[in-house]
């Protein structure tokens, strides 16, 4: 059942359309992530939904559990921004924004137990590191019991050990039952986290799904991928016949319809000739299909 | 009002921890305070009404304390809080404008009425000048003063998108209201077409009031005309605050 109804969404900054008419629902409990590169209108999404910015044209609406439409739910918010007074202690930002709300205050250190931060309620905002920021700013967003959280960018820019910690804490809410809204430009993060993806492409929604009926839906075929420890590896890989090979973070990779002799044969000569660092063959993933269909849809 | 008084307290706490802010609201006018003082304080004739002359000159710097906490407090904190989204981010409780608008003007008015203090303290213990005047009408005086130039600081903040802006407007209203309102060069000096044109400034109003009291001991409504307009100013600019609110 959905909580958030967005239908023919759109927005224009002066005369330059952000939104053209995007329309997607979110479930109940999902964590749903609103994924496109820079400049594609997720934040622009999210402060609508949030009530921050105001649309041209579309309609944004909430339902309760009961499918009945509400108002306004409790939300939740992490922005991409610092957005507290980073003169006041960790302790002082719980406790004033706890009370910001009409509805008593709600005990939110089962959370700061979570990350392992409460040896840092007494540090001012200002003297914690990026991660501990965001962190503390998801444990700072649920101080009104939110139904709904929406993070935008929640781990851009943090280290990959932070991130999984964002990760887990995100996991937390949707196993407490509140419904996680997130913008991201890291595929892998979708990929791990979505219930349902929204793909955006130039404030265009181009598709809505799971990441796999997604995954499924744009692409059967397989992923090759290989890493060279020596410099031969684009001539190896032509030698063979592939095309289309890209070339990304030091690893080569390319796509087959198929899995057959031939490629495992090929795939065996190249392993006994050069000194490979990795060797990878599976289906392709959400990021090759984002890729795919931001692509497409450009042209 | 709990959350009101909530965001007072948060608002105190933060405003205790800037060095920026508390070297503005106090050690910039007891500066300015010994500066003027010491340059036109050497003197010991009375003034025309057999008062210390000397009191114009605590005049001057009692306005300019007014002028900086309300103007340069807000307009150029708030301008660089709307911009990271500390607003945004307070929009999605559950205060409303109101509340931010009546604290901050709260916070500012105990930061001026404090500096205030200060200022007359130094005038008197340190330079033996003693002000005359109701002290009803005076903190009654600085209630409207602290209204109506925090008024001028919000909407400042309100209209300048980029905080570099905010600064260079704050600063261009707060120079000319300190130079033509009478707080630094005597308007006696002013020829006449300027001193018709100081009419427009709220601290050339508020400047008269507050040497009608400190300097003449008279009562304010002696200078009703000026009582009249700075009232009407600040009541127009305080509408012209709440009504160009917005959270970022």
């Amino acid at each position: 059942m959905s909580i958030i109804r967005v239908t023919g969404l759109e927005k224009k900054y002066k005369h330059e359309p952000a939104l053209k008419g995007i329309s997607f629902n979110v479930d109940h409990g999902d964590i749903f992530a609103l994924l496109g590169p820079n400049g594609s209108g997720k934040t622009t999404t999210l402060e609508i939904l949030m009530g921050l910015q105001k649309h041209d044209a579309g309609k944004v609406e909430y339902f309760d559990a009961n499918g009945k439409i509400i108002r306004t739910p409790r939300i939740g918010a992490v922005f991409q921004s610092r957005v507290y007074y980073e003169d006041l202690t960790v302790r002082e930002l719980i406790k004033y924004y706890c009370n910001l709300y009409r509805e008593p205050p709600r005990d939110i250190s089962r959370y700061l137990g979570m990350v392992n931060l409460q040896d840092k309620l007494d540090c001012p905002f200002k003297h914690l590191s990026g991660g501990q920021k965001q962190q503390i700013s998801i444990i700072l967003a649920m101080v009104n019991d939110p139904e709904i959280v929406f993070l935008d960018e929640p781990s851009n820019a943090l280290d990959p050990q932070v991130r999984l910690k964002i990760w887990d804490l995100m996991r937390v809410l949707k196993d407490e039952g509140k419904t996680v809204v997130f913008t991201t430009h890291y595929i892998e993060e979708a990929e791990a986290l979505a219930d349902r993806v929204s793909i955006l492409r130039k404030g265009e929604l181009v598709i809505t799904d799971t990441p796999l009926n997604i995954v499924r839906k744009y692409n059967e075929n397989y992923t090759v991928e290989f890493a060279f420890e020596d410099n031969a590896g684009a001539d190896a890989l032509d030698s063979y016949g592939f095309g289309d090979v890209n070339f990304h973070d030091g690893v080569y990779s390319f796509s087959v319809n198929a899995i057959n002799g031939g490629l495992m044969q090929a795939v065996q000569e190249i392993s006994c000739k050069h000194r490979l660092s990795r060797v990878n063959i599976g289906k392709s993933s959400l990021q090759s299909v984002f890729v795919k269909i931001t692509e497409e849809s450009f042209a | 009002m709990k959350r009101f008084l909530n965001f007072f307290a948060m608002q105190c706490v933060i405003a205790s921890r800037s060095k920026i802010a508390l070297f503005w609201s106090f050690v910039y006018p007891v500066a300015m305070l010994l500066l003027m003082l010491s340059v036109f304080g050497n003197t010991n004739k009375s003034g025309a009404s057999g008062a210390d002359p000397r009191l114009v000159t605590v005049t001057g710097v009692f306005v300019l304390t007014i002028m900086s906490g309300g103007i340069f407090a807000l307009a150029t904190v708030l301008a660089s809080d709307f911009q990271s989204g500390v607003y945004k981010r307070l929009k999605l409780t559950d205060l409303r404008p109101g509340h931010v608008i009546v604290a901050l003007m709260l916070r500012q008015f105990l930061i001026i009425v404090i500096g205030v203090i200060l200022v007359l303290l130094g005038a008197r213990l340190l330079f033996g000048v003693t002000p005359n005047g109701n002290i009803g009408s005076v903190v009654f005086l600085t209630v409207v003063g602290t209204v109506l130039f925090c008024s001028i600081g919000f909407i400042v903040a309100n209209l300048c998108s980029r905080p570099p802006t905010a600064t260079a407007i704050a600063n261009m209203l707060f120079l000319v209201m300190l130079f033509l309102s009478g707080s630094t060069f005597p308007k006696a000096f002013f020829p006449e077409w300027l001193l018709n044109a100081v009419q427009v400034l709220p601290a050339s109003h508020l400047f008269d009031l507050v040497e009608t009291q400190l300097y003449y001991g008279e009562s304010l409504f002696d200078n009703m005309k000026s009582l009249v307009i700075l009232v009407a100013m600040c009541l127009i600019l305080l509408v012209a605050a709440i009504k160009t609110f917005k959270w970022k």
